[in-house]
C-alpha cells in the first residue's frame, strides 16, 4: 500500500517534471547551436543583375533588343533559372556547403540569401547553374522546387534549368522557348560554376551585411552559331540544351563586393 | 552556461528520454494497427521510397476522393477515374486512347493502375521516377486535365468540404502540392492486386486446370524474361515488335539515345483480360491478336496460344475489381 503511493507520487512527479521539462529539451537545443555570447555566423546576399551582350547594356523584358552576336530582335516575356548548391570556399581551400540552397531566379527575384554560414573571409563561390540530379529524382519538392512554379517536366521526371520565352520575328511562328534542362548523361545540362571573386573576399561575420553582386548576361545563351531562324524551340534534352546552358554558366560573372 | 549546469542538463535530458521514448514508441504502434492496409509479404519489397508518407485510413480515404474529384480537371468534368476505371483493373473504359477535357484525344493508351508501390518507371515511357509527382503529369496536360498544378490546389482550398478531410488525414488544414500529392499516392497505393487464381497457385491454395497449366509453362518459356514473376513486369522499357512504328519514340523520347527508340514499358499483365485494347497506342483490340503476333516472334504452335490464353485469364483479380476501398467516391454530392 504504501509502496504503491510511493510509486504513484514518484510517477506523478516524473510526469509533471516531463511536462516542465519538455520544452527545455527543445529549448536548450536551439541555444547550443549559437551560444549567447559570440555566435560564430553570418549571411550573405548575392544580388544578381542582368545584362545584355559583353558590353553589359541593361537586359530588358516585353522591349525589343538586338541581339549582339546573331542580329536577332528579341522580346522576352519571361526568364527563369535555378542556382543551386552553394558553396563558399576559404583561400586555403577549404569550404562551406550552405545546405539546401535552392533558389529560382529571374530578373524581378534577383536576390539570393545565404544564411548561418560560418565566420571568415571567403574567396570563391561555388554553385550550380541548374538543380543536382538527387533532387531532380527524389519525388515532390518544396520552395523554390515546388512544381506549381513552371519549372518542372511534367512527362519526365525532372526540372527545366533554364526557361526564356518571348517572341522575334526571326523566330518560326514568331516566338521563341527554351526550356533547358536534364540531369542524366549524356545530356546532363548541370553546370557547374567556380566563381573567383577578382583576387578579394567577402568577409562573414554576425551583424555585418555583405552583397555579392554578380551579372547575368543573358545573351550568352545564344553564344556561337545559334540563330533563331534555325532554332527558335527547345523543350526536352539535347545536345543544344547542353552546350547552351553551358555558356548561359559562362555568361554569369563576378562584379563586385559590397561588404 | 557554466559545465556543471550543462552536464546537469544532459544527464536529466538521458534520464527524460528515457521516459519519454516508450510514449513516442507506443503512439506509433498505434497508428500502424489502425491501418488496416498491408502489402502482401509474398510480394518482393515495395520501390516507392517516401518514409513521410506513411500510410494511414485517413490519407487513404482523402486520396481516394481527390482521385475521382473531376474539378481537378479545368472544365470540371474528368476525374482520374475517368481514365482510371476499376473495372478494367483501372485501366480506360475499353478505348484505344483517352478523352480528355473537350473530348481531346490524347498521345497513348491509358494503362492499369495496380501495383504501383514497386514500380519504379512510370508511363509508357518510364519518364516519370517517382509516384509521388505522376499526378501533376494528367492533371497540367492539356488533352487530359488541362489545369495548372496551383489551380489545381487552389480549387481544393476552395472546396471548404475538404477541410474536414485533410484535418482528419494530416491534424491541420494545410492544402499544398504535398498533402494533396501524398495523399494521392497513398490511395494509388492500396490499389494492390495479388488475388487472382495465379496468386491462389503460387500459395498453394488451388491448382491450375490443366490447360491453365500449360500456358503457365509456355509463358514461362517466353514471356517471363519481360514479364517477370510475380509481379508480371521487369520494370523496364523494352521492344516487343508487335506495334507499328509511328511518331511516338518510346523511351527515346526520354533518353534522346537511339537504342531506346520504340521502347516501352513492360505492362504487368495482372487483370490482362479486362484492359483491352493493348499496347501503348490500343492498336490491337483483344487479346487474341495480340497472342497471334507473338505467335509469330516466337513460332508458338495454335494450342499454345490457347493455353495462354487460359493462363492469361487467371491473373483476373475479381476481388481486386470489386474491393469497395477502391471504388468511385463522391462525399460532398450525397
Ligand atoms: C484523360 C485520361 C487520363 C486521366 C484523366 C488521368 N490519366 Fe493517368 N494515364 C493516362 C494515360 C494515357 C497514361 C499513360 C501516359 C503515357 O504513358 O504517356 C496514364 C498514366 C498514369 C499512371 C502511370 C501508370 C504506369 O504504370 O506507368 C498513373 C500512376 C496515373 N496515370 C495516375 C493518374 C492519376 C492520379 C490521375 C488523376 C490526377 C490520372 N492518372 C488521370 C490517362 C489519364
Ligand atoms: C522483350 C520483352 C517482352 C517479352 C519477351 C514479351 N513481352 Fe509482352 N510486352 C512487352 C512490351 C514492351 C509491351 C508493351 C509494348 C507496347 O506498348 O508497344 C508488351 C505488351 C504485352 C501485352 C499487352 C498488355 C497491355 O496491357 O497492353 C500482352 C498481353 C503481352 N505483352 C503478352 C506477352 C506474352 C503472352 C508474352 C510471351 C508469349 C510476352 N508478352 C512476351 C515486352 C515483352
Amino acid at each position: 500500500m504504501k509502496n504503491t503511493i510511493i510509486w504513484l507520487s514518484r510517477a506523478t512527479l516524473w510526469a509533471a517534471l516531463t511536462i516542465i521539462a519538455l520544452p527545455l529539451l527543445f529549448s536548450s537545443c536551439t541555444e547550443e547551436e549559437k551560444p549567447n555570447n559570440s555566435p560564430k555566423v553570418g549571411n550573405l546576399t548575392i544580388e544578381i543583375d542582368h545584362v545584355w551582350g559583353m558590353d553589359q547594356k541593361p537586359f530588358l523584358m516585353n522591349t525589343p533588343i538586338v541581339h549582339p552576336m546573331s542580329g536577332d530582335t528579341m522580346t522576352f516575356s519571361l526568364i527563369k533559372y535555378y542556382l543551386s548548391n552553394f558553396e563558399l570556399i576559404k583561400a586555403d581551400g577549404s569550404s562551406y556547403k550552405v545546405p539546401n540552397s535552392y533558389f529560382l531566379v529571374s530578373e524581378t527575384d534577383n536576390k539570393i540569401e545565404l544564411k548561418n554560414i560560418p565566420m571568415g573571409e571567403y574567396t570563391a563561390v561555388n554553385f550550380l547553374v541548374g538543380v543536382d540530379s538527387a533532387a531532380n529524382n527524389s519525388g515532390l519538392q518544396q520552395g523554390a522546387l515546388n512544381p506549381s512554379n513552371g519549372m518542372f517536366w511534367s512527362w519526365s521526371t525532372g526540372y527545366i534549368f533554364i526557361r526564356v520565352e518571348g517572341t522575334s520575328p526571326q523566330a518560326k511562328n514568331n516566338t521563341f522557348l527554351f526550356h533547358l534542362g536534364g540531369y542524366i548523361p549524356p545530356y546532363s545540362a548541370i553546370q557547374k560554376k567556380n566563381m573567383i571573386l577578382g583576387g578579394n573576399s567577402v568577409s562573414i561575420k554576425p551583424d555585418a551585411a555583405p552583397v555579392l553582386h554578380i551579372k547575368t548576361n543573358v545573351a550568352r545563351l545564344w553564344h556561337g552559331p545559334v540563330k533563331l531562324a534555325d532554332v527558335s524551340v527547345v523543350h526536352s534534352i539535347s545536345d543544344l540544351s547542353v552546350s547552351m546552358s553551358a555558356n548561359f554558366r559562362d555568361g554569369i560573372l563576378f562584379d563586385h563586393i559590397h561588404q | 552556461m557554466n559545465a556543471l549546469s550543462l552536464k546537469g542538463l544532459t544527464n536529466g535530458r538521458i534520464l527524460l528520454l528515457v521516459f519519454i521514448l516508450p510514449l513516442i514508441e507506443t503512439s506509433c504502434q498505434k497508428n500502424a494497427t489502425d491501418s488496416e492496409f498491408k502489402f502482401p509479404a509474398d510480394f518482393p519489397s515495395i520501390q516507392y521510397k517516401n518514409l513521410e508518407n506513411q500510410l494511414t485510413p485517413q490519407k487513404i480515404h482523402l486520396g481516394r476522393v481527390l482521385f475521382y474529384d473531376p474539378n481537378l480537371s479545368s472544365t470540371r468534368t474528368i476525374s482520374c477515374g475517368s481514365c482510371h476505371a476499376q473495372v478494367h483493373g483501372f485501366a480506360d473504359h475499353n478505348l484505344p486512347k483517352s478523352f480528355g477535357v473537350h473530348n481531346r484525344i490524347g498521345m497513348r493508351n491509358s494503362p492499369a493502375l495496380q501495383n504501383l508501390a514497386w514500380n519504379t518507371h512510370f508511363m509508357w515511357d518510364g519518364g516519370i521516377t517517382h509516384l509521388d509527382v505522376m499526378p501533376i503529369a494528367p492533371i497540367t496536360d492539356v488533352n487530359e486535365m488541362d489545369l495548372p498544378l496551383g489551380e489545381a490546389i487552389e480549387r481544393i482550398r476552395e472546396n471548404k468540404q475538404y477541410l474536414n478531410l485533410f484535418k482528419k488525414a494530416y491534424g491541420d488544414t494545410i492544402i499544398n502540392e504535398k498533402t494533396v500529392l501524398f495523399a494521392l499516392s497513398q490511395f494509388m497505393l492500396t490499389l494492390v492486386s495479388d488475388q487472382s487464381k495465379y496468386d491462389d497457385v503460387r500459395r498453394g491454395k488451388t491448382n491450375f486446370n490443366q490447360i491453365e497449366s500449360k500456358g503457365y509453362q509456355v509463358f514461362k518459356n517466353h514471356c517471363v524474361k519481360c514479364h517477370s514473376e510475380p509481379l508480371l513486369t521487369n520494370n523496364q522499357m523494352e521492344y516487343n515488335g508487335l506495334t507499328v512504328k509511328s511518331k511516338d519514340l518510346g523511351r527515346f523520347r526520354i533518353t534522346q539515345t537511339l537504342k531506346d527508340t520504340f521502347h516501352f514499358k513492360v505492362p504487368s499483365l495482372r487483370n490482362v483480360a479486362l484492359t483491352y485494347p493493348y499496347m501503348h497506342d490500343g492498336s490491337f483490340s483483344n487479346l487474341d491478336q495480340v497472342l497471334k503476333a507473338y505467335q509469330t516472334k516466337f513460332q508458338l504452335e495454335n494450342h499454345d496460344l490457347e493455353a495462354l490464353r487460359a493462363f492469361l485469364n487467371s491473373l483476373t483479380d475479381h476481388k481486386f475489381i470489386s474491393n469497395l476501398n477502391h471504388a468511385e467516391i463522391h462525399p460532398f454530392n450525397p
